[in-house]
């Protein structure tokens, strides 16, 4: 088990740069998982650390010391790959040996290891098949087995369910899951799914275009997230965006009005509020009620699920179609106008200049 | 068989081109076989037979027998008599127009009949001594060691050397890499009848001039086996390599623990046109080798044609036993080599 | 067997690992990236030794003198080697040349590689095509007209040189069929015909798979379009398969060249070393005799003829990248 530390860690690739000054602390037997959209460099992020790629400049610390030099191996990771990456020409027995033996193990402890891997991920029975003869799931297992046999101070996972179907990648979630709260082992885990990043992990590194967005806590980044990004990235429909502009800024917060969805006074950190400065509002979809007065929308498609509601419309003035998402059921029909209500202290603030939220004051 | 040949691609209507080209087939087939089959059957002959003219077909000799009272075989001949009736006569002697013969079912009594009444028998006869003596009396086992050696040697050497350099070109990623690459493609079309004369310079200051390893040697970096193996390595994932490297794996134990054996098909390919390669080589070891201890087979029987070019029954026997092996190999192979040859352009 | 077979392993893995040792140092030292100069070096040796240091050596001794191996030992004579070789009353007549072997060389090879390349290239044309049309027994027939293909240069030559005997199966059937008996290979012309028949049934199999691929390669579409507008099948052949074969069959026939201008081995068994007299002395065997098998080794001269040759062939090869590159669109 290890604590990982990077410090100004930076990737140039013939000339590139592809990842900037990256930062990040990782406790020991913590759930990290790497996020961001495909692209982004979390994938990169992933392997610098693994020591499969070297880094430009910077360090990589773990437990303290400096690997920057040291090989996987030496580091004493383990990594799902992607696409299992399972060798083709050995059983499943030997896939999950092969590790162990490369590093002059004595027979009798890769035995015991093997077999204890085995009967916690139920892969006893298919010892002796090749990968070719397992199904989609059991190489996931296989190639997850792979890694727990080494007893590896962090596991390393690059977007391990991404070609499992819906219903087994649910299911694998909530085993690896389990499987970290069993080996309580540092692991770091990379998806373009927000929601598996918020379901699975207890800390959030937020990845785009090479730079980290934020880290924290899931429910942080979708309570307080630090930029417009961020704020637009997690949280499941998108948050919904308007332009507005400052009207007034005073030690509680500031006024912002907007053409199409009227004024609001929101209880931000005003100091580097201007008046007449331009900045974006950001309104999450669970965050809007419906009310009998206030901005009209038209409906322009409802998704009915029993218990929730999820309604798109157009509102007057705004390009983009708005979403709202209800806790329950709601009688309408297309075409309907209806009225909402947006609450002030649920708003988010983020100025044009710079993306950066203007932070809430904390009750 | 004839239905077989004739089949065509509109069943049951045969026009002017579906017979052509079914003459064309017939008569390949006939052009291709026949000069082999003939080889093959002369081989087999005795040495009297292989220098009578006009040949027969099939390998025969005289049949003899022994008779009481005679310290040599008698060849024995068909008596046609006067009557018709035909008779088994063993011949004693000939006088003239007249032969003095004994009767094979009463040995005890001669007499005499005239040539033209009898004719000698003849038997299917198969002369394996003309494989055997040239083993034994010449140095033909010596060249078939030196080319099983070559060969054998050759092979594995290639698919080492070769497989290893293919690995650092498709899956590393060093400096110069690319000019290594085309260097060696480059190579792909200089024939050896260009580079013939200082090869053997180089060979002559390695010391191997006359030594079988310089025709190995010469021989191993190919740059065919180079391109055919990079080609497959590009196919296997990288995942699967940087696996193997988070699995402790040193760079080695990679290459001989995970991208050679997911390669034995391009190896296995490699290997067979590998082995035809040295089996039939023929200029390079003639430049290379000198004296008749190293001698390789297709060395060792342009040789011995040149220097005892009458005895053709020892030629054609070991002239069979130089297309054996690569017969063999084909005839288990063939669907390999000839899709091989057609994807890759080798040969 | 099995357990055979499992001892043998063990033994190949103990000396792997014990291979491996060093290696794994040297990883050490140069990192994983650079291991690739450690796999590439063991080929590049052998073809520096017996590739490009050949290549350069060549162009050196061609432009050197004397009888001595070592090329410190030889003097340069500039252009020498070249001008005497190229010294010529006539290019047409070779007794007009200073080295007349050298000319009638030449103009052997030249005719040779004509009629050759021609005959292999109509043979193999018309074998893929009809081996293509079949629909049962393509495998078959493909093997038995590629299997020549296999045998070495010795057992064609031997084989055919017995069938062309004087008592062989040819004369036999000639004497039967009311013509005379002829001794093929001691007479100057029939000797160079029964030469390039010999080349093309020694490798004609080859062309015709490489023709065979091709005509593989046009879609199926284009002939059942042609079909369903009853063209007929040799209309077919003259209007869409050689057509589209074409680029294909350009590459090939620069191939052909190549390889033919390389004749040796075959015709040098076949013929006992290029006779009667000269009828059948081709360039590379006027570089071996030169080189190795004459009283005094004249390896400059040698030297000047391979680059003479080599650059005919480097050549032809660009025209065959060229036109290989031209067929891929």
């Amino acid at each position: 088990m290890a604590a990982i530390q990077l410090k100004n860690l930076h990737k140039r690739y013939e000339s590139i740069d592809v990842m900037h000054q990256v930062n990040i602390d990782i406790e020991d037997g913590e759930f990290v998982a790497l996020v961001g959209p495909s692209g982004c460099g979390k994938s990169t992020l992933l392997r610098l650390i693994s020591g499969l790629e070297d880094i430009t400049s910077g360090e990589i610390l773990f437990d303290g010391k400096v690997v920057n030099r040291l090989s996987p191996a030496e580091r004493e990771i383990a990594m799902v790959f992607q696409s299992y990456a399972l060798y083709p020409h050995m059983t499943v027995k030997k896939n999950l040996s092969f590790g162990l033996e490369n590093l002059n193990m004595d027979r009798a402890i890769i035995e015991e290891r093997i077999q204890k891997a085995a009967k916690l991920l139920d892969l006893l029975p298919y010892m002796d098949r090749k990968p070719r003869a397992l199904s989609g799931g059991q190489r996931q297992r296989v190639a997850i087995g792979r890694a727990i046999v080494r007893n590896p101070k962090v596991f390393l996972f690059d977007e391990p369910l991404s070609n499992l179907d819906a219903k087994l990648r649910v299911q694998t979630r909530g085993e690896i899951t389990k499987l970290h709260k069993k080996l309580n082992t540092t692991m770091i885990y990379v998806t373009h799914d927000q929601v598996e990043a918020m379901t699975m992990a207890e800390k959030i590194v937020v990845v785009n275009a090479g730079r980290i967005e934020q880290v924290g806590k899931p429910l942080d980044l979708f309570e307080r997230p630090a930029n417009r990004f961020v704020a637009e990235f997690i949280g499941s429909p998108k948050m919904n965006i308007f332009q507005a502009g400052i009207t007034k800024v005073s030690d509680n917060g500031i006024e912002v009005t907007s053409k199409s969805i009227g004024e609001f006074s929101i209880p931000v950190i005003s100091k580097t509020a201007k008046i007449g400065d331009s900045v974006t509002l950001g309104v999450r979809p669970s965050h809007i009620e419906i009310a009998e007065s206030g901005i009209p929308l038209e409906i322009t498609q409802l998704e009915c699920m029993g218990h929730e509601t999820f309604i798109y419309g157009s509102i007057q003035g705004e390009k983009e179609d708005l979403v709202a998402h209800l806790p329950h059921h709601f009688d309408a029909e297309i075409g309907d106008t209806i009225f909402l209500r947006f609450t002030s202290q649920f708003m988010h603030v983020f100025c044009d200049k710079t993306d950066q939220a203007f932070k809430r004051i904390e009750v | 068989m004839l239905k077989f040949l004739t089949r065509t691609r509109r069943p049951g209507k045969m026009d002017i081109t579906d017979i052509l080209s079914w003459l064309w087939l017939t008569l390949g087939t006939a052009v291709i076989a026949i000069p082999i089959a003939w080889a093959m059957l002369s081989s087999l002959k005795t040495q009297a037979e292989v220098n009578s003219f006009p040949p027969s077909l099939i390998p025969q000799s005289t049949v003899s027998t022994q008779v009481e009272g005679y310290d040599k075989d008698l060849s024995v001949w068909e008596w046609t008599q006067a009557s018709g009736e035909t008779k088994k006569v063993a011949l004693v002697r000939r006088i003239g127009i007249k032969a003095t013969v004994l009767d094979m079912e009463k040995p005890e009594k001669t007499f005499q009949v005239p040539i033209s009444e009898i004719t000698q028998l003849k038997d299917v006869h198969f002369q394996w001594s003309n494989y055997t003596d040239p083993l034994e009396r010449f140095d033909f086992f010596t060249y078939i060691k030196n080319t099983v050696f070559v060969t054998v040697v050759a092979t594995i050497l290639t698919l080492l050397l070769n497989s290893m350099a293919a690995f650092a070109l498709s899956k590393y990623k060093f400096r110069g890499k690319n000019a290594i690459f085309m260097l060696i493609l480059s190579t792909l079309m200089l024939p050896l009848s260009v580079i013939m004369v200082p090869a053997f310079i180089v060979i002559v200051g390695l010391n191997l001039a006359d030594n079988l390893w310089g025709v190995i040697f010469a021989t191993v970096a190919t740059p065919t086996g180079v391109f055919m193996l990079r080609q497959y390595m590009l196919t296997i994932p990288d995942d699967l390599i940087e696996a193997a490297r988070v699995d402790a794996a040193s760079e080695f134990r990679i290459y001989w623990r995970i991208v050679l054996p997911l390669c034995a098909p391009a190896l296995a390919v490699l290997a067979i046109f590998s082995v035809i390669w040295r089996w039939n080589d023929f200029l390079w070891p003639l430049i290379v080798l000198s004296s008749p201890e190293n001698y390789t087979l297709q060395i060792g029987l342009n040789a011995f044609q040149g220097q005892f070019s009458v005895e053709w029954h020892y030629i054609l026997a070991m002239t069979v036993i130089a297309l054996l092996p690569v017969t063999i190999v084909f005839l288990v192979l063939q669907k390999y080599i000839t899709e091989g040859v057609a994807g890759s352009g080798v040969k | 067997m099995k357990n055979l077979s499992a001892f043998l392993f063990s033994i190949l893995d103990k000396f792997m690992r014990l291979v491996e040792l060093p290696t794994v140092y040297v990883q050490k030292k140069i990192g994983v990236q650079r291991m690739g100069y450690l796999f590439v070096a063991p080929n590049m040796v052998l073809f520096s030794l017996f590739v490009f240091l050949p290549v350069g050596l060549a162009i050196a001794y061609a432009f050197t003198g004397g009888t001595n191996m070592l090329i410190w030992d030889r003097p340069f004579i500039g252009l020498e080697n070249f001008s005497r070789l190229l010294n010529c009353g006539s290019y047409m007549d070779p007794a007009s040349c200073e080295f007349d072997l050298f000319w009638t060389a030449v103009h052997n090879t030249w005719w040779y590689t004509l009629l050759n390349a021609t005959g292999t290239l109509v043979m193999a044309l018309i074998t893929a095509v009809v081996l293509n049309r079949l629909s049962k027994g393509k495998a078959l027939f493909r093997s038995i007209f590629f299997y020549p293909v296999l045998l070495s240069p010795v057992v064609v030559g031997l084989i055919w040189k017995w069938f062309l005997a004087r008592d062989g199966l040819l004369n036999a059937l000639v004497l039967d069929l009311g013509g005379e008996r002829t001794i093929f290979l001691l007479e100057v012309w029939w000797s160079r015909f029964w030469v390039v028949y010999v080349s093309i049934w020694f490798h004609m199999g080859f062309f015709t798979l490489i023709i065979l691929a091709g005509l593989q390669a046009i879609p199926r579409d284009i002939y059942e379009a042609a079909k369903v507008d009853g063209t007929s099948e040799w209309r077919q052949f003259w209007r869409i398969t050689l057509p589209l074969l074409t680029p294909n069959l350009l590459v090939v026939a620069v191939l052909l060249l190549i390889r033919s201008v390389q004749v040796f081995d075959e015709a040098w068994v076949l013929t006992d070393g290029g006779g009667p007299g000269t009828a059948n002395t081709f360039i590379v065997q006027f570089i071996y005799q030169t080189a190795f098998s004459s009283e005094i080794r004249l390896y400059g001269l040698a030297s000047a003829a391979s680059v003479l040759m080599g650059l005919a062939l480097l050549a032809l090869t660009l025209i065959q990248v060229w036109l290989a590159k031209k067929a891929e669109y």
